[in-house]
């Protein structure tokens, strides 16, 4: 029983986005920013960090390839907020 | 006993579930009216409204200027690059794509039909009713989108959306329409939510550095953005198509909402998107009352 314990710990520790690997932190960049762009709230900066990013990857730079598109998936995730906040408060600037 | 307080409770129950059922009934009525209400809504009032607020917040922002000197841009409210625009005017860079479009709009296609055979009045003084809400395919549609449609309609490759012949052909028709007042109307609930999917896009923040169409052409317009002036959003669909000193050539109001989106880090939509397009609708409806005046050059 301790040992199934200690296993799922184990997985569940080097699963988590602390380890996971610049390929699948690219992955994942590339899956938010396909959702923040159908929002319409893409930022420009987010692709080419991706291509940054792969391009690291490519290079054998793993550790900046892993920086670049975590700074992506941060970007994309901006952009929900920011799609999610106009929806609700898009009126703020009308004027009164 | 324990049979007495048995039916009692049922019948208890009976009754307050034939209660909730007459109140459901009730609700339903209720619920119906709004409905037909709905259907009675007029909305062009409601967007008149809109326009009225709009222009209050301009006259009160800057005072000294007349309603009809809002479609110079930034030109009708500094006096300095007044002058300098005004030196440009006498010889305008869109003379010659103006010439070009007006060519291209008379040159028959394969077919032997022109541009004339696809837009009421032979193409000439409409620019004013563009951009409208067509009610049978539930869009907005622009008059560079109707260009293209005609071009498709008589067997030819639709036009580069942006700048070139597109914006040319654009420019000749707004040249034509010279002095015509927009009066774009919203009619339905689809153009209501057109109208509204548009003014949405215009106040809402977006890309790296969090501005919306509004905080540049409505809450600070009038400022400075490094050397550049900030132009009132009222009035800025009217000289469109522009020719615009930084881009070298003539470009079309899709083409500058692509520049905005890219000036404050936000991916720009498709041409003719959907969200452009009705954009451009609530725009123009916000300038409804003021005159074409396009082509026009801007810095």
């Amino acid at each position: 029983m301790k040992k199934v314990f200690y296993a799922i710990l184990f997985s569940l520790f080097f699963s988590s986005p602390c380890f996971a690997n610049a390929q699948q932190s690219i992955e994942q960049a590339e899956k938010n920013l396909e959702k923040v762009a159908k929002l319409e709230f893409e930022w420009s900066t987010t692709a080419p960090l991706i291509q940054k990013a792969k391009k690291a990857l490519a290079d054998g730079n793993e550790k900046i390839a892993e920086a670049l598109a975590k700074e992506a998936i941060a970007q994309t995730e901006y952009g929900f907020i920011q799609a999610e906040y106009a929806s609700k408060n898009w009126q703020e600037g009308e004027p009164k | 006993m324990k049979t007495k307080i048995t039916w009692c409770l049922a019948i208890i129950s009976i009754m307050i579930l034939s209660a909730c059922s007459d109140s459901e009934t009730l609700k339903g009525d209720t619920e119906v009216q709004p409905a037909v209400q709905a259907s009675t809504v007029n909305y062009q009032q409601k967007v008149n409204q809109d326009v009225k607020r709009f222009r209050e917040f301009f006259a009160s922002k800057f005072p000294n200027i007349e309603l009809e000197e809002f479609v110079n841009g930034a030109y009708a409210i500094d006096a300095a690059t007044r002058e300098q625009w005004l030196e440009i005017e006498e010889f305008p860079p869109y003379e010659i794509p103006v010439e070009e479009g007006q060519e291209f709009f008379e040159a028959p296609f394969a077919n032997g039909k022109t541009y004339a055979d696809c837009f009421e009045n032979g193409g000439i003084g409409i620019r004013q009713n563009f951009p409208y809400f067509d009610e049978k395919t539930n869009q907005v549609i622009t008059l560079e989108l109707a260009i293209n449609q005609c071009r498709e309609a008589n067997g030819e490759q639709p036009l580069d959306y942006g700048q070139g012949e597109l914006a040319s052909i654009s420019a000749y028709m707004a040249n034509e329409s010279r002095d015509n007042v927009f009066d774009i109307k919203v009619n339905s609930e689809a153009a209501y939510k057109a109208y509204m999917a548009g003014k949405q896009f215009f106040y809402s923040k977006r890309g790296q550095l969090n501005f919306a169409c509004a905080d540049c052409h409505l809450k600070i317009s009038g400022s400075l953005l490094r050397a550049d002036i900030l132009s009132p959003a009222i009035g800025h669909p009217t000289g469109m198509p522009v020719y615009r000193s930084n881009w070298g050539e003539l470009g079309t109001i899709g083409h500058r909402y692509r520049e905005c989106n890219k000036n404050v880090r936000a991916e720009p939509l498709d041409y003719q998107s959907e969200s452009y397009r009705n954009l451009e609708f609530y725009q123009t409806v916000m300038s409804n009352g003021l005159v074409v005046n396009g082509p026009s050059s801007r810095k």
